[in-house]
């Protein structure tokens, strides 16, 4: 319900910065992701956005508004954190209401407030129990209850999911998401789950070292690394790396491959392509095969419910290629690999943040 | 339900019981010898039992002895019991009071003084109590604090102030500090933070606390004797004022000492309902539990 941005926010604990000249931007009422590996300042970010951290330098806006000043008690956010951290001498309804108890109201008039967002989060049977008599899960669930029950504008997420089951996890995604559509709070979600952050968010962005490598739709992030780092942490691609050899042709140690990005490089240079898992074509040898294909042996099979993973060995190089499940391809199968020259990315070695052409 | 908060199996192995019965029988042992020595009028060694009791010779001695005198209003032990149990209750509280934010800022801060304050805090301990009295003996005589009540607590509060300090700080430590930060994003001020969720958290470490200054306080002879100036007089200073009469350990003196113990008793009696959960020295304190139940 309101916005949130974050302008040259610097923070260091006793050392060197944890986040440097960090810039961030939530539209209202939407969902942003934030992914990244562990100790890169996901936590610390969020902590200073409730306010439980100053930051050294930089400003924090909700809806434009400076909350710098604020303390977090005042900035009406709702915060889950990593671990559930429900109050041990309180039950679990005491425990949702929390915060409104805090805002002045009895336990009888809380409670229509509180039982909602038990039942939200399917805890309703749970009131009387105390934290220490529920599985790690449901804890989180409470933890979750207690943070919307006071209609919060903004939300934070720090990994609220990472003990339940696929099964659960699956039902809070979609509770999450329903209760972030109900209530329209804007909302910052950190995983370290790909899929969870990309079916959860508008927006997202892969963070390291403290900065945002790269933000935007999932499927941008997803479908357009810019660079290697934010590739290889996303995965489920191919990275290989290749010489210029002339404008659209790259030599590979698969071989060359023509590619329609990297026309503006200059030949002889070294850069490194990505081709997604599934972008590529895997079909049986024939002949007349079309062009960016390459002969290669299965060593591995992968079967998914949906997609089967193979492992294809091409001049020694190991390609990944995920393929429907029409067809199946046994171990040390020839087989040829199709590389379409429009879904190889050119990447940055660096994850500065200027683009490439391509 | 008790039992179910401290996740703990019903009923205790033989083993344990075997052990616990032990403890108990070493710690009671002491006090079976005190009992009939309270009793006796004539016990001399080797006899197992006294030869004669208190109740063959009430009728000849010439004044009340043992129980007879004690309970009479002439030995002035009830004044002694009340001055013991309110100088206590006193010094466990303002131990509370003062140890609570100092114990929070020593566990939760980083300065640069710490290691200053925290030898400051073992001072007491070390040196020996006939330093500390002496010189608050002189201070006091000067600022009119000697012979005064409020003299003998701000001296009790020497050695009893660092023993509170030290199991508050170990508590705090023990506290995780997420529980106060989700109280804040929920609403909770500093005053609703430290009412509705540290302190209870930390109930069982501030009865602990509390009672260890509250012992401290009701044993504590040298420096009440020398505070007091005679004037003021505890259950310690009483019994001491017996032993150093000389002579073998009479009839009174050892209901003298059975008498001692019994405040310390009755407040751990009292806190453990009060608090109704785990009063124990053993006990880690309510919040260190929560974390392993994560
Ligand atoms: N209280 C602290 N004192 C000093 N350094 C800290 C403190 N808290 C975090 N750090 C450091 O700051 C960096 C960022 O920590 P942060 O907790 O924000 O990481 P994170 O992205 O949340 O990681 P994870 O995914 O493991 O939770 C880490 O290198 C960590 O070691
Ligand atoms: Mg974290």
């Amino acid at each position: 319900m309101s916005s949130i941005t974050l302008v040259g926010i610097t923070k260091s604990y006793d050392g060197p910065a944890v986040i440097a000249d960090l810039d961030l931007h939530v539209d209202t009422g939407t969902v942003f992701g934030l992914l990244g590996p562990s100790g890169c300042g996901k936590t610390t970010t969020l902590k200073m956005i409730a306010g439980l951290l100053e930051p050294d330098a930089g400003d924090i806006r909700f809806d434009g508004a400076s909350v710098l000043a604020l303390p977090p008690e005042k900035r009406r956010i709702g915060m889950v954190f990593q671990q559930p951290l429900l109050f041990p001498h309180l039950n679990v309804e005491q425990n949702v209401g929390f915060g409104l108890r805090m805002q002045g109201m009895r336990p009888r008039d809380a409670r229509p407030r509180v039982r909602d967002c038990l039942a939200m989060v399917q805890l309703e049977r749970f009131a009387e129990r105390f934290p220490h008599q529920l599985s790690g899960g449901q804890q989180q669930r409470v933890a979750l209850a207690r943070a919307v029950v006071t209609d919060p504008v903004v939300l934070l997420l720090d990994e609220p999911l990472s003990n339940l089951d696929s099964r659960l996890r699956e039902q809070m995604r979609q509770l999450i998401r329903g209760v972030q559509e109900r209530l329209k709070i804007t909302t910052i979600f950190v995983s370290h789950d790909q899929e969870e952050a990309s079916e959860l968010s508008d927006r997202m962005a892969v963070m390291f070292d403290g900065r945002l490598a790269q933000s935007g739709r999932p499927y941008d992030l997803f479908m357009r690394p810019e660079s290697t780092a934010v590739a290889r942490f996303l995965g489920s691609t191919n990275l290989l790396e290749g010489h210029v050899r002339a404008p659209g042709l790259l030599d590979t140690p698969i071989g060359p491959i023509a590619v329609s990005c990297a026309h503006g490089v200059e030949a002889g240079r070294t850069v490194t392509v990505s081709v997604r898992w599934e972008h590529l074509a895997i079909r049986p040898v024939s002949a007349g095969e079309p062009p960016n294909s390459f002969c290669g042996i299965v060593r591995d099979v992968v079967f998914g419910p949906t997609r089967i993973r193979y492992t294809v060995e091409i001049n020694d190089v190991e390609i990944i290629v995920v393929a429907p499940t029409d067809l199946e391809y046994p171990r040390n199968e020839p087989v040829v690999v199709e590389i379409p020259a429009r879904h190889v990315r050119l990447l940055q070695e660096a994850h500065a943040s200027a683009t490439l052409p391509g | 339900m008790r039992q179910e908060l401290h996740g703990m199996p019903d009923r205790p192995s033989a083993a344990a019981r075997v052990f616990v019965i032990l403890m108990f029988a070493a710690f009671v042992a002491p006090f079976v010898p005190l009992v009939v020595a309270s009793f006796s009028f004539r016990w001399h060694w080797p006899d197992l039992l006294p030869t004669r009791w208190l109740w063959n010779v009430r009728d000849e001695t010439p004044f009340p002895v043992g129980w007879d005198y004690l309970l009479s209003p002439v030995s002035r032990l009830g004044s002694a019991f009340a001055n013991t149990v309110a100088i206590g209750l006193v010094v466990a509280a303002l131990a509370l009071m003062t140890g609570v934010p100092a114990a929070y800022v020593l566990a939760r801060y980083d300065f640069r003084a710490k290691g200053v304050a925290e030898f400051f805090l073992l001072l007491p301990i070390i040196v020996p109590q006939v330093s500390i009295g002496i010189g608050m003996l002189l201070l006091f005589m000067r600022v009119g604090l000697f012979r005064t009540y409020p003299g003998i607590v701000l001296a009790h509060l020497v050695p009893a102030l660092p023993y509170a300090i030290r199991i508050l700080t170990a508590m705090f430590q023990n506290l995780d500090p997420g529980y106060e930060e989700v109280a804040r994003t929920l609403g909770a001020d500093r005053l609703a933070r430290l009412r509705h969720v540290t302190l209870p958290l930390i109930a069982a470490g501030l009865a602990t606390a509390g009672l260890f200054a509250f012992l401290i306080s009701t044993n504590i002879f040298l420096l009440t004797f020398l505070i007091s100036g005679g004037r003021i007089a505890t259950l310690p200073t009483m019994l001491f004022s017996h032993i150093g009469s000389g002579g073998p350990l009479d009839a009174t003196t050892a209901g003298l000492v059975l008498i001692v113990s019994v405040p310390g008793l009755l407040f751990l009696f009292i806190a453990d309902r009060i608090t109704g959960s785990g009063l124990s020295l053993a006990t880690a304190p309510a919040g260190s539990r929560a974390k392993e139940d994560r």
